[in-house]
């Protein structure tokens, strides 16, 4: 899926490419690509869905679907996501501490607008909806969850939020704080 | 310590191999195993997802998303379960020129001298001792008493035996139990576990039956010649019918009353500094229990046996060529099991203490998830959890089955029901400033509502003029 071939080992050069490409330091890609090659474990270069669901504690995640699913925003389905080194350390260089606010919001932005559209209508609420609880609630009572959401936040009440929206709703020093982890 | 670094490519193809050999285990699982261990995962699971939840929408992030992305992304970088089972790193400190020179005479003098040193002593010493133990037992056999006594002495100098061959130096704390409980029950000892050598540190003070799998290779011969002596019980762990049979003998051991069992709850070795799941068979016994910390210093010789990369025999030579084995035991008092409490509470309880005493990282996950794999039943179960968690935070109310037999008409008046409820419910969920404001709303259109109908009335009453 990637642009660029597996590393089987990092180069000096791809290391200070990919560190002028991202917020990570070079230390950190490092501990990253021994984090990946360790959920890598055929030897591929290629991360799907199966390796990542073997770490227990993604598996009990209750959005583990989307959060696999940010790893390629462009495949619909998130069994079939797979992506190489390159995406894996893109994606998780967004929540380093050098990463930038509008970086994160973007990012948070991001995870609800799960069919990659640029703004949060019903749907992309409705496939979140899907990915805490599958079939366990009917149409009906997910639409009822939308409806209240919607009345609470889009104050344009034009059925859908846009970025621009999304910035002014949230509470930007909690969301940025929220997305950064300790890599 | 004294590892040499391994090339990636090294260290991946011996990987594969482990993984290869884990895959023709998983196939001996039988699926009344799987799903036992589906099970006890989903049983803890509802604790910890619920403690997560908050679904607020107080800042924007309706469902949480963000913040269950962001854990979801932790996770991936570093997980607590893979954790568990590292060796931890410590930085090197023999890269100084005047160290150096030093850490490499040590390194000559502990595989030159220290090593071939203690396999001497220990095979030595090992021959003498099965060899009283054998013609002691044998001139025994009628006095049953005595023969046990003689040959929990036995035992005994056999963990001392290991202790010298390992350099050790192990502090007990705490009072060691007597055997049996005043009811002439065997107590149970239940330790986390870091290696097989646990158990020798243990039998230095009180010899006692093991409980646990059965190993092939050396570990095999200590257990079907050295801990045959105490009355172990082995048992295939993957085969259900066995196990059951091991309860079994586990309850009738436990009425015998001659030496306590020992038990790993973990049911896997862990590095020592994470504690995971207990098992909680060995909490539904009824006996009362001792719960017991071990805790290894790691500066002199790193004790963990991570049996996916190590044979057992492997350890025990990496043991014989380190300084010393050093580790702090820790036993409790006994502990029942409260009468409100459930078996898995029990386990929990207990686990908490060993982790505080030594000072271990209290992790929830099962340990045989090294060799098993979540399956689509456990996402199942765990998002009946989710929805019924949501259908009480925007209190949904429950209808099922109806959609299929019902006219158009019919789902109108729902329709109409449902925008009425979501209106109150609207107002339970919202903040009070917001239930203020939208009271006054409803009183302002109310007024208005009023006075229209006021001048209409007087529009009519003017007709009538």
């Amino acid at each position: 899926m990637g642009n660029t071939a597996p590393y089987k080992v990092l180069t000096q050069t791809e290391l200070s490419e990919l560190q002028e490409n991202t917020n990570l330091s070079q230390k950190q890609i490092i501990s990253l690509f021994k984090r990946f090659e360790a959920l890598d474990k055929d030897d591929t270069g290629i991360i799907t869905y199966d390796k990542l669901f073997s770490i227990p504690e993604l598996a009990m995640n209750p959005l583990v679907l989307r959060v696999i699913g940010l790893f390629d925003p462009k495949e619909p389905d998130p069994e079939k996501i797979q992506f190489n080194f390159t995406q894996f350390i893109q994606t998780l260089s967004v929540f380093s501490e050098k990463a930038s606010n509008e970086e994160k919001i973007r990012f948070a932005f991001q995870s609800y607008d799960v069919s990659n559209s640029g703004f949060i209508d019903s749907d992309n609420m409705k496939k979140i909806l899907k990915f805490f609880v599958g079939d366990c609630l009917n149409e009906k009572q997910i639409s009822e969850i939308i409806q209240k959401t919607f009345e609470e936040y889009d104050k344009e009440k034009n059925g859908k939020i846009s970025f621009e929206d999304f910035q002014k709703i949230i509470d930007i020093d909690d969301i940025c704080d929220k997305m950064t982890i300790l890599i | 310590m004294t590892n040499l670094p391994l090339t990636n490519t090294q260290i991946n193809a011996s990987l594969n191999s482990k993984e290869d050999k884990l895959e023709s285990l998983i196939g001996h699982l039988t699926r009344d195993d799987k799903e036992e261990i589906q099970k006890t995962f989903e049983d803890r699971m509802p604790e910890k997802l619920i403690s997560n939840l908050s679904i607020k929408s107080t800042n924007g992030d309706f469902f949480e998303a963000a913040k269950f992305v962001s854990e979801g992304m932790q996770v991936i970088v570093d997980d607590q379960f893979s954790r568990a089972f590292k060796k931890k790193n410590y930085k090197p400190w023999n890269f100084e020129k005047y160290l150096y020179p030093v850490w490499i005479l040590g390194v000559l003098f502990r595989y030159l001298v220290l090593f071939p040193l203690r396999v001497l002593i220990w095979v030595g010493g090992f021959f003498l001792i099965a060899v009283i133990f054998i013609i002691g037992s044998l001139i025994l056999m009628k006095n049953k008493q005595k023969k046990l006594k003689f040959q929990t002495y036995m035992i005994k100098s056999w963990a001392l035996l290991c202790f010298v061959s390992w350099s050790a130096v192990v502090r007990y704390h705490g009072t060691i139990p007597p055997k049996t409980t005043n009811n002439g029950k065997s107590l149970v000892f239940v330790a986390n576990h870091t290696t097989l050598n646990d158990v020798v540190l243990l039998f230095r003070r009180q010899p006692c039956s093991i409980v646990g799998q059965r190993h092939s290779g050396f570990v095999g011969f200590l257990q079907n010649y050295v801990f045959a002596a105490l009355d172990p019980v082995w048992f295939e762990r993957w085969e259900t019918k066995d196990r059951q049979s091991a309860i079994r003998k586990i309850k009738n051991r436990l009425n015998s009353g001659n030496v306590p069992l020992l038990l790993f709850p973990e049911g896997t070795c862990v590095n020592n500094e994470y504690c995971v799941m207990f098992k909680k068979g060995a909490f539904e016994l009824d006996a009362t229990i001792i719960p017991i910390a071990i805790k290894y210093n790691k500066l002199f010789a790193n004790a963990y046996w991570n049996s996916r990369e190590q044979s057992f025999l492997m350890h025990t030579l990496s043991l014989w060529a380190s300084w010393a084995v050093i580790a702090d035991v820790y036993f409790f008092p006994p502990q029942n099991k409260l009468p409100d409490e459930t078996s898995t509470q029990f386990a929990n309880r207990v686990k908490a203490m060993i982790c505080r005493k030594a000072h271990l990282i209290n992790c929830n996950a099962d340990g045989y998830l090294k060799h098993v794999k979540l399956n689509e039943n456990f996402i199942k179960h765990r998002q009946s959890q989710m929805a019924n968690f949501l259908k009480k935070r925007f209190n949904l109310k429950e209808e099922e089955n109806q959609n299929e037999n019902q006219n158009q008409n019919e789902n109108e008046k729902e329709k109409e029901k449902e925008k009425e409820n979501i209106q109150n419910n609207n107002n339970n969920s919202q903040s009070e400033k917001n239930l203020k404001n939208l009271k006054n709303q409803n009183v302002l259109q109310n007024k208005k509502k009023i006075t229209k109908s006021q001048s209409e009335i007087v529009l009519n009453s003017k007709k009538e003029k």
